[in-house]
C-alpha cells in the first residue's frame, strides 16, 4: 500500500469524503471511505484464502479478519488524504474507528482522520485532495461529499483535470500570495493531479 | 524531386518528434491523463473478471483474459515508462535501423515477462515468499540493476559521441570532402547495402532512400578498394543477436563517417604508429563498433527487462494462488506484446525523428559540420539518457 514509486498506477481507489462538524459548525474531522477495485480486492482476498467460491459473500468470520486490513500505516504514510484551510495545510490524525466490508466483489473500507483543532470553514475553503504522491494508488473521487452537521456549507468536488488543477492551484497561489504562507510548505504544487472537494459555509446566520 | 520529398517526409518526423517532446514536457499531454486513467481502471476490473472467469471454468475465458492483458499491455505502456525513455533515447542517438530497435524493443518486452515469471515462479512457489517481499525484491533490486543498465547505455553512448567528436575534429577538411561529397543526406553510407540485398528490403528502412543508392554505390565503391575491406568486415560480427539483422552495423552511418576517414587516414599516412601514432594503440572505433551490436542490444534488452510490471507480478501471483498459473504465464506475456508495441511505436517515432533532424541539418550545414553534427547528437543523447536514469536511481518515479 504505502508509496511505492510507479510510473502508472496499480490500483484504483474510489474516494468518498464526509466532513464531520461540530455543535458549533467547525469542521472537527473527516471520514474516508476506500473502495478498492476488483483486481486489488480479488487479491488481497486470495492472499487471505476468503470468498474461495468468488460469490462476493464473506462469512461473519472473514469481515471479522478483514478489518483494518489497509489500516496498517507505515511510518511515513500521509494516508493519501490532505486537508488545507484555503492553502495552509492541516494537521490530520491517523486513522481511528476504520470498518472493512465486501460490497459487490470490491473491499470498501472507512477510517476516521482528526483535524487537530477545530476547523472554521467560511468562504476561505476547507479542502481535502485525495492522491498518493507516488501515484501507486489512484483515487477518484466518487459520489457526493457528505457534510454531517454542516448546515450552510456547500461542497464543490474537482476531477483530476489539468485546467481545472491549475484554476485552482493559481486560486491558491493567490490566496497564498495574501497570506503569510510559506511557499515551499505549499503541498498542492505536488498535487496537480489531486481530486479535491472544497467546502465552502456561509457566514453563520 | 523526389528527394526533396523524402527529406521533407523525413524533417516532419523531426517536427512531430518536436511537437510530441514540448507536449510532453509543457505537460499538455496530461489531458490525456483522465482518459488514460478511466482505461486502466477499466481494465484492471475486467482482468479481475477474467481471472475469476477461467477460475470458474467459463467457455471463452482464456480468450478474454489475452485481450485484456494485451490492452493492460498497452495501456499502461502509454504514460512516461523507461521502456520508452531507452528504446527513444538510443534512436535518437544513433542511427539504427528500425527493424532492428524495433526487434530490440520487442525481445525486452518478452524478456521482462519472462524476469516476471522467474521473479515470481522462484519466489513464491520455490521460497514462499510473500507478496510484499517480491515486490520488495522487484523494486529494491532489480528496477536499480535496470536502471543502472540504462544509465550505461547513456553514459557508453555519450562517450562513444564524444569519441566520434574527438576523431571527427581531428580531421582534415578534405577527407570529408572526398567521401562526404555532394550528398546532403549525411550520405547514407552504407557500403555493405550491396552485399545483403534481401536484408534490406527499403519498407524496412524508412532511413533509407531508395533513389540515393546507386549513387553511393558509385560514390564509395572507388573510394573502397578492396583493401580496406577487411576493416569493414568485422562489424558484422557472427554473434549479433536476434534482433539485429545482419547488416545491422552503426559504424557505416552517415553518423560515423570517421570510421571511413579514419581508415584512410591510416592507409594514407601509410600506419605511422612507429612515428608517434599512439592513439592507435588504443581501441580503435572499428573495434569499438565491433563489439557495438550485441553489447548495445544486450544492455537495452536487460535495462528494460530487469524491471518487472508489477501488473504482470500481480497477475502472476493471484494466478498462481488460485491454481491457474499458466493462465497467468499466458497473460503476462500477452500484456508483454501490448507493450511491445508502444515500444515499437516509440523506436518508429525516435528513428523517424533523428532521420528528420539528420537530413534537416546535412541541408544546412557542411559535411564537415555534419560529422561533427552527428557524433554530438549521440553524445547529448546518451548524456540525457544517463542523466534522467540517474535522477531515477537517486529519487524513482
Amino acid at each position: 500500500m504505502a508509496g511505492t514509486a510507479a510510473a502508472h498506477p496499480h490500483v484504483f481507489v474510489d474516494t468518498g469524503i464526509e466532513v464531520i462538524f461540530d455543535a458549533a459548525r467547525q469542521g472537527i474531522a473527516l471520514r474516508v471511505t476506500w473502495a478498492y477495485d476488483d483486481l486489488f480486492s480479488l487479491m488481497m482476498l486470495q492472499d487471505r484464502g476468503m470468498d474461495p467460491d468468488f460469490d462476493g459473500l464473506l462469512t461473519p468470520s472473514e469481515t471479522a479478519a478483514l478489518q483494518g486490513f489497509d489500516m496498517a500505516w507505515e511510518a511515513g504514510f500521509a494516508g493519501d488524504t490532505y486537508a488545507l484551510l484555503g492553502a495552509a495545510p492541516l494537521d490530520l490524525s491517523g486513522p481511528s474507528d476504520w470498518t472493512t466490508r465486501l460490497i459487490e466483489g470490491r473491499l470498501t473500507s472507512t477510517h476516521l482522520r482528526r483535524f487537530d483543532r477545530p476547523v472554521v470553514v467560511s468562504d476561505l475553503p476547507l479542502v481535502v485532495q485525495v492522491y498518493d504522491p507516488g501515484f501507486y494508488t489512484a483515487y477518484t473521487l466518487a459520489g457526493e461529499t457528505r457534510l454531517t452537521g454542516g448546515t450552510g456549507c456547500s461542497a464543490q468536488a474537482f476531477a483530476a483535470d489539468r485546467a481545472a488543477a491549475d484554476a485552482i492551484l493559481r486560486a491558491a497561489m493567490d490566496e497564498q500570495a495574501g497570506s503569510d504562507g510559506v511557499e515551499s510548505d505549499f503541498p498542492a504544487i505536488g498535487a496537480a493531479y489531486a481530486e479535491e472537494v472544497r467546502v465552502t459555509c456561509a457566514a453563520p446566520g | 524531386m523526389r528527394r526533396t520529398g523524402v527529406t521533407l517526409g523525413l524533417m516532419f518526423g523531426a517536427g512531430v518528434l518536436a511537437v510530441l517532446a514540448v507536449l510532453w514536457l509543457t505537460g499538455a499531454i496530461d489531458a490525456l491523463r483522465p482518459w488514460l486513467l478511466e482505461q486502466q481502471r477499466g481494465v484492471q476490473n475486467q482482468l479481475a473478471a477474467a481471472v475469476r472467469a477461467i477460475r470458474s471454468g467459463q467457455p471463452g475465458a482464456w480468450g478474454a483474459l489475452m485481450v485484456v492483458c494485451f490492452s493492460y499491455g498497452v495501456l499502461h505502456a502509454a504514460g512516461p515508462g523507461h521502456g520508452k525513455l531507452v528504446i527513444g533515447g538510443y534512436g535518437l542517438a544513433r542511427r539504427v535501423r528500425l527493424g532492428a530497435l524495433a526487434g530490440i524493443a520487442l525481445l525486452a518486452s518478452l524478456a521482462q515477462a519472462g524476469v516476471a515469471v522467474l521473479l515470481v515462479g522462484a519466489g513464491v512457489l520455490l521460497l514462499g515468499w510473500s507478496r510484499e517481499r517480491l515486490l520488495g525484491v522487484s523494486e529494491d533490486i532489480l528496477a536499480p540493476a535496470g536502471i543502472a543498465a540504462i544509465a550505461g547505455v547513456g553514459l557508453w553512448l555519450m562517450l562513444r559521441g564524444l569519441w566520434r567528436l574527438r576523431a571527427a575534429g581531428a580531421l582534415p577538411d578534405h577527407h570529408a570532402v572526398e567521401h562526404h561529397d555532394a550528398q546532403p543526406g549525411a550520405g547514407l553510407h552504407r557500403p555493405h547495402g550491396d552485399h545483403h540485398p534481401p536484408d534490406h528490403p527499403p519498407a524496412q528502412r524508412p532511413a533509407q532512400r531508395p533513389d540515393h543508392r546507386p549513387d553511393h554505390r558509385q560514390a564509395h565503391r572507388p573510394a573502397h578498394p578492396p583493401a580496406h575491406r577487411p576493416d569493414h568486415r568485422p562489424d558484422h560480427p557472427p554473434g549479433l543477436p536476434p534482433g539485429h539483422p545482419p547488416g545491422h552495423s552503426q559504424d557505416h552511418r552517415p553518423d560515423q563517417p570517421h570510421d571511413h576517414r579514419h581508415d584512410h587516414r591510416h592507409a594514407s599516412a601509410g600506419h605511422i604508429h612507429d612515428a608517434g601514432c599512439a592513439h592507435a594503440h588504443g581501441p580503435t572505433l572499428a573495434d569499438m563498433d565491433r563489439v557495438t551490436g550485441w553489447q548495445d542490444a544486450a544492455l537495452l534488452i536487460g535495462g528494460i527487462a530487469l524491471r518487472p510490471c508489477s501488473g504482470a507480478l500481480f497477475l502472476l501471483i493471484l494466478c498462481f494462488a488460485m491454481g491457474i498459473g499458466g493462465a497467468g504465464i499466458a497473460g503476462t506475456f500477452a500484456m508483454a506484446l501490448g507493450t511491445g508495441c508502444i515500444t515499437i511505436a516509440v523506436a518508429g517515432l525516435a528513428v523517424w525523428g533523428r532521420e528528420g533532424v539528420v537530413a534537416g541539418l546535412s541541408a544546412g550545414l557542411n559535411t564537415r559540420r555534419m560529422a561533427l553534427a552527428l557524433p554530438m547528437i549521440e553524445s547529448v543523447a546518451g548524456a540525457v539518457l544517463a542523466a534522467l536514469a540517474l535522477a531515477l536511481l537517486a529519487n524513482p518515479l
